[in-house]
């Protein structure tokens, strides 16, 4: 046994030398050339780098006499922007008397004419296939050995939307959109702090994404902060196209149905979150923010509990518990107690069950496998398929699960209702990603109850408990504060207690800042005489 | 696996795991049904006791601070003499919960699944606890947290039913010791000494997990007092529903208290609930005595109890199949024997000497470190 697993280390251990190696060669190969005084060795250089790509292009230029190159990617910068901010200042310099002989000159002349503006003045090969790369314009001069990059990105994202998922009534309706930069304006809307912090990082080994780790000085873990970074430092991939795809590598446990990170598309979910002591992942080209840590509450939680009065609040957020539950244990109950426990049911009801499934010729189990793998099928297809052809697979759907299967005998009237309503409670959660789990689990529990009744649904539910409590999210346990147990934390848990009651944050998040609004108080309208 | 942190269970927690604990088998099974209508006397007297036992436990932990009871054992009786005691406190507590998972299997073969093979009852319990026990003694405590509060709910929904339904008749509970005291203590003595209070024996490998150790006693002694009168209400509930006679004659009294609930034809067979509380209880008593023997291994073997714990789960599992042949048996063999010739040595003789040699033990170390103290002083002066 032991033998094995050192195996297996040393295994991981020459995996990770021999990526370090191709990482290393990666990086090193291009890098290192400075930029050549000569601009057609530099032009050469470029064109090799680039190969023959439709989208580079080096044009020549003169500037007082000299030969230039301009080389740009036309798919990442605004020509517009560049010909109004940039060709004219240059094509101007022809007629003034000042000269431009040396690097140091071109540095002060970019001072003086470019103040204001983004720029960049690279002096190796691999710096400016950066900075081509991400939106820059470059212009290389004969004789000199530095070049002049000039920031005119392309800006094309499509407008502030109302997000798709997490919808709410009453409340904000704007939604992050792919652009990283947005979403930061976005948050940073919300929160006027100069404690608010945005670090970049880079990710993906071929495509370069950024990404930005948002959080709140003081009011964050700063033990928690650290293992976020840590985490994010040692994700080695090749490519990220949407933050779900570092969900995975920054985790602290894989092998389980619940999302240990929490994903919203919402600004004022995330500014609360940021302010409730968390950290958030922004990742360019993904309208999903991760949040973390998560505790299971999280993800009953929706920002429109706090724009409500808080009776309601509370009542619809005991509603979602109970919806979960339904998911969860609906037809692995109706199994259990068709196959093994009709006493638990009263006379009248068993007896209307028991002619309808008279002439039903599968147990209880199979019917209940068939309707929800249907079920699922027509979710699934009803997610992807084009919105053309919606209403086909919604007709053949409704017709397929309803009417026709309880006309034609194969199963009964009550099945039906028992499928539609665990569907319709999957669909409660405000957190697509936590429905899953109870969408997966549900299976697990159909078969349980079919072999051993409502002790094997029982069984089935102490596993999970277990399950969910051996799941901790950054260190923090994914069931506090009901286990372990925290009275503060009650306030805004199950229940939704008015704003002002909650003079503290969670400390579950367990934060470095714990007191959040000192003075509130209730509101003291003018008291009528006598009381 | 994560062996970098110390896992710990909050006072809470330790609470909840107690009263579980207690309530656990008991208050399905029943509990003094020898004293007739004085039944909740005798469980009344038995919490007494249990509540000295508790003290006494915490006492001899309180003696050490930060050692478990094993560690303890190694101390009083040096390496040698502490293995054998181990070695039998191992075997104890894994017998003790194949015979709690034997009394699970027993309740639901004979009331829910008459044709189900005990063997897979036992079989999937042993797993699950297998389970928690692999994820630790913190997750175990956790879940206790969870679970409860469905089992709070559920005990008092069922008083709320019975009382709705109309279901006490207090007549039933008189007259007040009507044979004297005689039956009152003979049902306390020694069967009720050692299930369940006695049972505690097994939490004090528990209690060096609890975070607020100067606390320990007080939460210890008021969680089994708090058991010790559920036990006494419930006790006094069973009677007063189904009459001494009925008592004496059904296995399971809760079960079938119970089943005298029927409101509106709509509310009725709530076997479920009971189920559950049975359920909960049984998972944390086979837990923690799995617990107890794993450690005891490990203090045994010096070798991590994670690695012992599915072969010994499934020993369990079968055991418990194996030590009785009918239920009939399996309950002659917890009224007679276990008692006497398990439950008091473990549970009192080997306790009371150990505390007796740890407090000379440590009365001398302090002792000695009083001279130490004294002879530093002595040379600092010089």
């Amino acid at each position: 046994m032991r033998d094995l697993t050192t195996w297996f280390k040393a295994k991981i251990r020459q995996k990770q030398i021999r990526e370090e190696r191709i990482y290393s060669y990666h990086s090193s190969t291009e890098g290192d050339k400075h930029i050549h005084s000569e601009v057609e060795i530099n032009k050469q250089e470029i064109r090799s780098i680039f190969g023959n790509t439709a989208d580079l292009h080096t044009i020549g230029i003169r500037v007082q006499g000299r030969e230039g190159m301009l080389s740009y990617l036309s798919s990442t910068i605004d020509l517009q922007m560049v010909n109004q901010i940039f060709m004219e200042p240059l094509s101007d310099l022809d007629g003034t008397e000042s000269e431009i002989d040396n690097d140091e000159e071109l540095e002060r002349y970019m001072q003086t004419s470019f103040s204001g503006k983004k720029y960049v003045m690279a002096s190796t090969l691999n710096q400016l296939t950066w900075l081509i790369l991400s939106g820059y314009v470059v212009v290389c001069l004969d004789g000199m050995t530095r070049a002049v990059a000039l920031y005119c990105p392309q800006k094309s994202q499509r407008a502030i939307e109302e997000p798709t998922t997490q919808t709410v009534i009453k409340g904000p309706k704007e939604g992050f959109t792919e652009s990283a930069e947005q979403s930061i304006t976005l948050i940073r809307k919300r929160i006027k702090n100069p404690k608010l912090r945005f670090e970049p990082f880079q990710l993906g080994t071929e495509t370069h994404t950024s990404i930005y780790l948002a959080y709140i000085e003081g009011i964050i873990n700063p033990a928690i902060l650290q293992e976020v970074r840590k985490r994010i430092q040692s994700i080695h991939t090749n490519a990220v196209f949407d933050s779900g795809m570092i969900e995975e590598f920054i985790t602290d446990k894989t092998m389980t149905p619940f999302p240990l990170v929490f994903n919203t598309e919402r600004p004022d979910t995330t500014a609360a979150n940021l302010i409730s002591g968390k950290a958030m992942i922004i990742v360019d080209g993904s309208p999903f923010v991760l949040s973390m840590p998560a505790t299971l509450n999280d993800f009953f939680q929706i920002s429109e509990d706090y724009y409500q009065p808080f009776m309601m609040a509370t009542f619809i957020r005991f509603i979602r518990y109970i919806a979960f539950l339904i998911a969860l244990i609906m037809p692995a109950a109706y199994v259990a107690i068709i196959t093994y426990h009709h006493e638990l049911l009263p006379t009248p009801l068993m007896i209307s069950i028991m002619a309808q499934r008279e002439s039903i010729p599968f147990p209880a189990v199979v019917e209940v496998l068939i309707m929800e793998f249907t079920f699922e099928i027509l979710r699934e297809a009803g997610i992807r398929m084009p919105r053309a052809v919606g209403m086909t697979v919604s007709v053949v759907g409704g017709l397929v699960i309803g009417q026709a299967a309880v006309e034609a005998g194969i199963i009964s009237s009550i099945m039906v209702i028992i499928v539609a309503l665990t569907a319709i409670a999957s669909f409660v959660s405000p957190v697509y990603s936590f429905s899953m789990a109870a969408r997966l689990l549900r299976f697990g529990l159909v078969i349980l109850a079919a072999s051993l009744g409502l002790y094997g649904v029982m069984l089935g539910l102490f596993f999970m408990v277990g399950h969910l409590n051996s799941l901790r999210s950054f260190g923090i346990p994914y069931l506090s504060p009901m286990a372990p147990f925290i009275l503060e934390d009650q306030k805004d848990v199950i229940l939704r207690l008015p704003v002002f009651s909650m003079k503290k944050r969670p400390t579950s998040n367990q934060p470095a800042d714990v007191i959040k609004q000192p003075n509130a108080h209730s509101p003291t309208p003018p008291q009528k005489e006598g009381t | 696996m994560r062996t970098d942190f110390v896992e710990k269970i909050s006072l809470s927690q330790f609470f909840l795991m107690i009263v579980i604990f207690q309530l656990g088998t008991a208050i399905v099974i029943g509990l003094g049904q020898s004293a007739k209508q004085d039944a909740w006397i005798s469980v009344g007297i038995a919490t007494i006791y249990g509540v000295l036992l508790i003290f006494a436990y915490c006492f001899m932990l309180s003696l050490l601070p930060g050692k478990g009871f094993y560690e303890l054992l190694k101390i009083a009786y040096g390496s040698l003499l502490s293995r054998i005691l181990s070695y039998f406190y191992v075997l104890y507590f894994l017998y003790i919960a194949a015979r709690v998972t034997r009394d699970f299997c027993e309740l639901l073969t004979t009331a829910i699944y008459p044709k189900t093979p005990i063997e897979i009852i036992s079989l999937s319990l042993a797993l699950m606890c297998c389970y928690f026990l692999y994820q630790g003694i913190e997750v175990i405590g956790r879940s206790t947290e969870i679970l409860f509060p469905y089992s709070a709910a559920f005990l008092i929904l069922l008083v709320i039913f019975l009382f709705i339904n109309r279901s006490f008749h207090s007549e039933n509970l008189r007259p007040v010791l009507e044979f004297g005291w005689g039956p009152v203590f003979q049902a306390v003595f020694p069967s009720m000494l050692g299930f369940p209070f006695g049972e505690i024996v097994a939490l004090t490998t528990v209690m060096v997990a609890v975070t607020r150790q100067d606390y320990l006693t007080k939460v210890g002694i008021s969680a089994v007092a708090a058991a010790g009168t559920i036990l006494m209400i419930f006790t006094m509930i069973n009677v007063s529903v189904l009459g001494v006679d009925m008592i004496d004659r059904v296995e399971f009294p809760l079960l079938s208290t119970i089943r005298d609930i029927s409101i509106a034809k709509f509310i009725e067979r709530l076997d479920a609930l009971v189920v559950f509380v049975m359920m909960l209880g049984i998972w944390l008593k086979v837990c923690v005595f799995l617990f107890a023997a794993l450690k005891g291994m490990e203090s045994i073997t010096l070798i991590p109890y994670r690695n012992f714990v599915f072969p010994i789960g499934l020993l369990v599992s079968s055991i418990s199949v194996f030590i009785a042949a009918n239920f009939a048996e399996h309950i002659e063999e917890g009224l007679v024997a276990v008692p006497l010739y398990l439950h008091i040595p473990f549970q009192i003789g080997i306790p009371l000497v150990t505390t007796v040699i740890l407090l000379i033990k440590v009365r001398r170390r302090k002792g000695e470190k009083k001279h130490e103290g004294l002879d530093n002083v002595v040379q600092s002066e010089n």
